[in-house]
């Protein structure tokens, strides 16, 4: 019974890893909790459902193409939204607000276009491997394998090229980082393509476990920010670490809780880490 | 005609006494609470249990209160010390604690079948149609309550507040104690909360945990943001405003093609929209004062 | 001889990877004057945000009138008599010149919430006394007709010259000025140092950071000057201007 739980947690938790390093990057940079960040995992987990089920094309193609749709849609909104208040120097609680508005605008199209119902990719049903006892579905091993492929692709962007260098500048000192010729806009662009295309291949890989729902963001929004704060604030690895406790600790609370109350294992965990580590647990490991 | 003005007026006048609440909050202090439909449903749900549990309704009325500001303290006690974010992301999941409790919790609060046969103040009274009463005892309550808070604001401890919300290192430089103002506010916000949650049970007369799903605590945002943070006035009418919004759009429904669905996603929509706009343009709200517009903070 | 007031001991103050404050020791003596000068990067902010209680010290110890302070909130240092002001303005925007004033008194009945209703009376007689003294701090600052305006509409200067008579309101024993006279026009500047000066008589202690060395040299006794972290050297202002290393930091800055 463990065991399975702990297989249950490593594939939500890399779900819940790969949208915290988006949700964990804006915060570092542009200083502001997002909370619009989970509604475009749903996001992109229809605009999958989109061209995998209303255009008939194969599930791979539309996981690809939406994580750019869904990617480019995110800078959209930076020229749209955050840039012009980036120029006005607004202060950042009213950064907040807005992305609730975008949050609430995102979720409720989704429920315009495609109903509150729940969905599916069209997919040939696979039965579960049995593995040690422990029933892992094929999705699961897909979902596990592809987050961890993109991982390691974010980490080779932040270390080795040159707008991966730029973004950790940006999140030690923006002012620094404008002075000494990096070009800001340019990268926080950058920043929100990565974020958000993650977000959205996370709602995808998330879609697959479970199934697609307009509010299935919502349900993920405050595991990600106690994934984000356990970490520490801008640190993607610290993010990726948080997702992965927050998935294994939620999974595994279902012991000795009902299940409907996961989520406040997260709230548990991020108020413990608050009141006593508030700059999270892997301090001076920035990006 | 009228049955449905007084009706309408008195979803209004909750709503409104629901979104002072969150402006002494945002508005004055700027704290930014995302979870205040979680201390509306404490409110709401104790009061109608402890009556149900054979209280006076008074004594249960004045409990709900109190707990949803005791509620107010506990939430911001790990927060409120860190930034502004922080309060945020522990309100709304709080919120959601709440409202999967009362959903889940069936020996307390009977789950999704909701709670209903309680009593209503003074209800064996009343002679005439208890709407009627209900809403002169919503419109008095949004007027003491206006008053006080007006008072409130009006007075040094408000100036505090306003100093916190403008710099809170300029109010700790001067030797005031940030941390216990802002307890302060939210202790008093989230029950004014939870008073609005008692005044939401007698309207309904059943109450289910779907009455307070985190929308509602957008509505307040909303409210808070057309008619002007920080102006008590301005949220009565933002008040008025968005329940004319809604009476609206539901009258349009029958003129468009649209099923209720999307008609009440479309409203969503447009809510978040407007909050989107609003503070990237307006900030000040629709009421505000015009000197205040592109006040660098 | 005079006491001293504040005593830094020792004090370290560690950034990531950079030491903004590094062994720092400094003494201000009661009714003195003292300069803080130095260049950008030196530490000298920071430095005022660890006596104020913006930082926590890494380690070392700080003393004003023999207490340790070092674990005090900010705002228990401000209410035992130390009043900052910051380097980058803090107007409160959307407020008005008063009410920024006004703020200022420690010990206001009307902050406690219950009072508004139980002690009316005493709350407006002592809005009545904040006001006035308000209203004459305003008047020396050349700033009484803009009493009603908001904060956030008033020039860089203003708001510096706000900030400095906002610190008056709350009757400090010590004063912390961060560049006060930056942005100030110069026959207020000199205004200013003589009323410095005045209240220093009057038993006030100032520590202030300062770029205009001429300003700095007539208004303080001393001055400590601060390098990578450290105060390096102290001394009267002649001696510390006459200092190579002083000159180096201030390379075509002062005189």
């Amino acid at each position: 019974m463990l065991m399975q739980l702990v297989v249950n947690g490593i594939v939500v938790g890399s779900i819940i890893a790969m949208g915290a390093i988006g949700l964990t990057m804006v915060y570092g940079i542009l200083n502001f909790a997002n909370f619009s960040h989970a509604d475009f995992m749903a996001l992109g987990a229809y605009i999958a459902f989109l061209l995998n089920v209303t255009l008939g094309l194969n599930i791979i193609l539309s996981f690809f193409i939406s994580i750019v749709i869904t990617g480019a849609i995110g800078v959209l909104l930076d020229f749209l939204v955050w840039k012009p208040m980036r120029k006005k120097k607004a202060d950042l609680v009213s950064l907040i607000i807005i992305s609730i508005g975008i949050a609430l605008i995102i979720r409720n199209g989704l429920i315009f276009f495609w109903g509150g119902g729940s969905r599916h990719y069209d997919l040939p049903v696979l039965k579960g491997t049995e593995m040690f006892g422990v029933i892992v579905t094929y999705n699961q091993i897909i979902a596990f394998g592809t987050a961890l492929v993109f991982m390691i692709i974010v980490h080779y962007l932040l270390k080795y090229t040159r707008t991966g260098k730029a973004m950790r500048a940006l999140s030690d000192d923006i002012d620094l980082a404008r002075i000494s010729g990096i070009n800001v806009d340019k990268v926080i662009q950058w920043m929100w393509f990565v974020g958000i295309s993650l977000a959205g291949a996370a709602g995808v890989l998330y879609a697959l476990e479970t199934a697609i729902r307009p509010n299935m963001g919502w349900f993920l929004l405050l595991p990600m920010f106690a994934a984000v704060i356990l970490g520490g604030i801008g640190n993607p690895y610290g993010a990726i670490v948080g997702g992965m406790i927050i998935g294994l600790s939620q999974e595994i609370s279902t012991l000795f809780l009902p299940s409907e109350y996961k989520l406040g294992v997260s709230l548990a965990i991020m108020i413990v880490v608050l009141l006593y580590k508030p700059e999270g647990i892997f301090k001076g490991t920035k990006i | 005609m009228i049955e449905y003005l007084v009706a309408i007026g008195l979803i209004t006048g909750i709503f409104a006494i629901f979104a002072l609440g969150l402006n002494l909050e945002w508005g004055f202090t700027g704290l930014i609470n995302f979870g205040h439909v979680g201390f509306l449903a404490i409110g709401a749900y104790t009061t109608v249990l402890l009556n149900q549990g054979g209280f006076p309704l008074w004594i249960s009325m004045a409990a709900g209160v109190v707990l949803a500001g005791f509620f107010g303290m506990l939430v911001g006690i790990p927060t409120l010390k860190l930034k502004a974010d922080y309060l945020a992301i522990v309100t709304i999941g709080f919120s959601e604690i709440v409202r999967l409790i009362l959903l889940n919790e069936d020996w307390l609060t009977r789950g999704p079948m909701g709670l209903h046969g309680f009593d209503r103040p003074f209800e064996a009274l009343i002679p005439f149609d208890y709407n009627y009463f209900l809403f002169l005892f919503t419109f008095v309550s949004l007027a003491v309550i206006y008053i006080l808070l007006e008072q409130l604001v009006h007075s040094p401890w408000g100036r505090v507040l306003k100093s916190i919300r403008e710099d809170e290192d300029v109010a700790s430089a001067l030797g005031k104690n940030v941390f216990s103002y802002k307890i302060q506010v939210l202790i008093l916000g989230s029950a004014i909360a939870g008073f609005a949650g008692a005044l939401l049970a007698f309207n309904l007369q059943y109450i289910n945990p779907r009455n307070f799903i985190p929308m509602e605590t957008f509505y307040a945002w909303i409210i808070v943001v057309l008619g002007g943070s920080g102006n008590n006035k301005g949220i009565i009418v933002g008040a008025f405003m968005l329940q004319f919004f809604y009476s609206g759009t539901r009258l349009l429904q029958d003129f468009i093609m649209f099923d209720s669905t999307q008609m009440a996603s479309l409203r969503i929509m447009i809510i978040g929209l407007l909050l989107v706009v609003f503070m990237m343009y307006k900030p000040q709200g629709l009421l505000g004062k015009k000197e205040e517009l592109g006040l660098g903070r | 001889m005079k006491h001293s007031l504040l005593e830094v001991k020792e004090v370290k103050k560690q950034f990531e990877s950079i030491l903004a404050v590094d062994d720092c020791s400094l003494i201000v003596k009661k009714q003195a004057i003292t300069g803080l000068v130095g260049a950008n990067g030196a530490g000298k902010t920071t430095l005022f945000n660890l006596i104020t209680g913006y930082y926590k010290a890494d380690s070392g110890k700080i003393l004003f009138n023999d207490i340790r302070i070092d674990d005090m909130p900010t705002f228990k240092r401000a209410r035992i008599g130390m009043v900052r002001t910051f380097q980058i303005t803090k107007a409160l925007s959307r407020m008005t010149v008063l009410d920024n004033m006004m703020l200022g008194p420690k010990g206001q009945s009307g902050e406690k919430i219950w009072n508004i209703w139980l002690k009316s009376g005493k709350i407006s007689k002592e809005e009545d006394m904040a006001k006035e003294k308000a209203l004459e701090i305003l008047d020396f600052f050349n700033m009484l007709h803009m009493k009603d305006e908001y904060a956030g509409a008033l020039s860089g200067g203003q708001k510096k010259l706000l900030e400095m008579a906002r610190s008056l309101m709350i009757d400090p024993i010590m004063l912390l000025l961060d560049e006060p006279f930056a942005g100030v026009n110069p026959t207020l500047a000199k205004k200013m140092v003589i009323y410095i000066k005045e209240l220093r008589e009057k038993g006030m202690t100032f520590l202030i950071i300062e770029h205009d060395i001429p300003l700095i040299t007539k208004v303080s006794d001393t001055l400590s000057f601060m390098s990578q972290g450290k105060i390096i050297l102290e001394g009267t202002p002649e001696e510390v201007k006459k200092d190579p290393r002083v000159r180096d930091a201030y390379l075509g800055g002062g005189d």
